[in-house]
């Protein structure tokens, strides 16, 4: 289905440029490390969650919630990985990595509860620190956003990762 | 001291008298290969947990140093560990994590291997092997041995040498405070963490045979935010047959809140399993003695050489530390359960290993770090001819039942200050790097003259 075939194509449209400038603005709050910022745009009912993902015969997409994640935040966890971030000994992220998130393929719909929308979009995140030390992440994220005067609160956030193996040391990068 | 390509030049490598191990056995791409024989090819190797492999037809893959491994229960109800190479060209014939298959099959030219590794479908079979193939001798290369300790699979390229229980030896005592003092035993979550750090596998392991003395400065950043105090002066590394532990000592709640089950106080996370696992001293302390449950949990720990763990208040996790040259380590992580426990209170600890441990977990993220800038601090011409200094505790060490203060506990102490278990871990090192391969490496192919 494409947008012409919805009812409002035009509305759509606005929706979903609409959150992909908040979705440019988040990542580069991210990237400048401006995470007292970033937590902002969570609510105390927010959920983040990365399930890993497993290469399983015949059923390779299957993810479930209880099973093993990279993330299973609620605020208060989120909270702490914030903080974290910021502690004079986090020794993975001394000196900081830069960061640049590259967000794309955004799209967003209406959702049946007043003044919330399902978006979903693609992330590029190359981490480069110290010398070459260079990690990618990539995979998409499927979000319920819920608007807030001119800006969007993240109610809801599933990472899908692509990857089975990280090749990364850690990751100290947030998605 | 230099470690090349003479046998001879190893013998000096490892002083674990002095407490002096030569850097070049963490860089030198010779000591690595010798490694992947007389380490990976000569010791009990972990697998897995039988639960993963519950009914027949279910299958994980794995490695044992760099080879491909299927751990696969047969339809005969047996688990038998396949070497995951096709014997016709080598390719992989599993290329997922995980599974319940009836059959392997290649996908380059559709040879077919039951789950019990026998040859069952090769193509053209009359019309091009007719009377040179004998299907009996072509099924996947099967590891020699695969023994199960509670449950715990593990497997050996060597058909000599000691089972897996006398390998195991007086570690026994630890392993099941570890892993066996629910009745009912362990599962594990489905899902694993698996991610790759550049750095020599042993540094890894030797940070789990029990490295207390990191814990303070490497993993200072739960404790700048609130989730764990000072580390007590009290406490043990021990090593027993071929494993070892390390931890502080269970504090009485008394000291801290008022109740009367001992605790371990330097952490400040939610202590979710404190009930149960008062419980489970209880019950162990009826057989086994008050000593001896009063170590639950027991901390960090290692088997010999990959195989590693870490027992906390707040949660339980086993990995191992698969190597992939000399300078990357791959690991697997998986979070294991008490089977006893409440869901709910399942589904608290996994989150709590979730928040503090795997690549993103808040003190693994420092480990990553300092391990592969270990690597890198080591790397040069100049860096791999000095030595790793593993003196502290040197002279210190007792007997554990004189720390533990049981007859009953098995093995060497030091204090939690101590580098003793790290020093016991070169040793088996340099013994088994010293030692004749006993390994089948190069069993002949059928017909091979």
């Amino acid at each position: 289905m494409t947008l012409l075939d919805e009812a409002r194509p035009a509305n759509l449209a606005m929706l979903s440029l609409e959150v992909a400038q908040f979705y440019y603005h988040e990542a580069r709050l991210l990237d400048e490390r401006r995470y007292d910022e970033w937590i902002e745009l969570f609510t105390s009912e927010s959920t983040y969650w990365a399930p890993v993902r497993v290469t399983r015969e015949g059923d390779p997409d299957r993810m479930q919630r209880g099973e093993l994640a990279l993330f299973d935040d609620d605020f208060g966890t989120l909270e702490l990985r914030v903080a974290s971030l910021s502690a004079k000994s986090a020794w993975a992220e001394i000196p900081p990595s830069r960061t640049r998130r590259l967000i794309t393929n955004v799209t967003a719909t209406e959702s049946d509860v007043e003044g919330q929308v399902s978006a979903t979009s693609n992330f590029l995140i190359f981490r480069s620190r110290l010398e070459a030390t260079e990690h990618t992440f990539v995979g998409a994220r499927e979000d319920v956003l819920a608007r807030d005067g001119a800006s969007w609160r993240i109610l809801e956030r599933t990472i899908l990762l692509d990857h089975n193996v990280y090749t990364s040391d850690n990751i100290s990068v947030l998605f | 001291m230099t470690v090349g390509s003479h046998l001879a030049d190893l013998v000096g490598a490892v002083q674990y008298d002095k407490g002096l191990v030569a850097r070049s056995i963490f860089v030198d791409p010779e000591v690595y290969a010798l490694e992947l024989d007389r380490i990976f090819a000569n010791n009990w190797l972990f697998l897995g947990h039988e639960s993963q492999v519950a009914e027949p037809g279910d299958f994980i893959t794995t490695y044992m140093g760099e080879d491909p491994i299927i751990v696969s229960r047969g339809h005969d109800g047996h688990v038998r560990a396949l070497l995951n190479a096709c014997r016709h060209r080598g390719m992989r014939v599993c290329r997922s994590d995980e599974g319940n298959t009836s059959f392997f099959q290649c996908p380059y030219h559709a040879w077919t291997y039951s789950s019990a590794g026998e040859l069952e479908g090769v193509p053209k079979f009359r019309l091009g092997y007719a009377g040179v193939l004998d299907k009996k001798e072509w099924g996947l290369r099967e590891v020699t041995r695969v023994e199960s300790y509670r449950g715990f699979l593990f497997g050996n390229w060597a058909p000599e040498g000691p089972s897996l229980e006398e390998w195991l030896g007086d570690f026994t005592t630890y392993f099941d405070l570890i892993f066996a003092r629910d009745p009912a035993g362990i599962e594990v979550v489905p899902g694993a963490h698996r991610w790759t750090v550049d750095t020599n596998w042993k540094i890894a392991s030797e940070n789990f045979a029990a490295d207390m003395y990191h814990v303070e400065h490497s993993h200072a950043r739960p404790a700048e935010l609130g989730l764990m105090q000072a580390m007590p002066d009290e406490g043990y590394q021990i090593s027993a047959g071929m494993g070892f532990v390390g931890h502080a000592f269970t504090r009485p709640v008394s000291e801290d809140a008022g109740g009367e089950e001992p605790l371990h106080s330097y952490w400040t996370l939610p202590n979710i399993q404190t009930e149960f696992l008062a419980e489970m001293r209880k019950q162990v302390a009826e057989e086994k003695g008050a000593a001896l449950a009063r170590l639950i949990p027991l901390g960090h720990g290692a088997l010999f050489p990959t195989f590693a763990f870490l027992d906390l208040e707040q949660f339980r996790l086993m990995r191992v530390h698969h190597p992939q040259g000399p300078d990357r380590t791959l690991i697997h992580q998986w979070c294991v359960l008490d089977r006893s426990l409440p869901a709910d209170v399942k589904d608290a600890v996994r989150k709590q290993y979730e928040l503090t441990f795997g690549p993103a977990g808040l003190l693994e993220q420092d480990d990553g770090e300092n391990w592969r800038e270990c690597q890198n601090g080591m790397r040069g011409f100049i860096g791999r001819q000095l030595d790793s200094n593993m003196m502290l505790g040197l002279g210190l060490e007792k007997s554990a039942s004189e720390i533990v203060g049981d007859d009953n506990a098995p093995g060497v102490a030091g204090g939690i200050w101590s580098e003793g278990n790290q020093r016991r871990f070169y040793e088996h090192w340099q013994r088994f790097m010293q030692a004749p391969s006993s390994a089948p490496a190069s069993e002949p192919s059928p017909g091979r003259g």
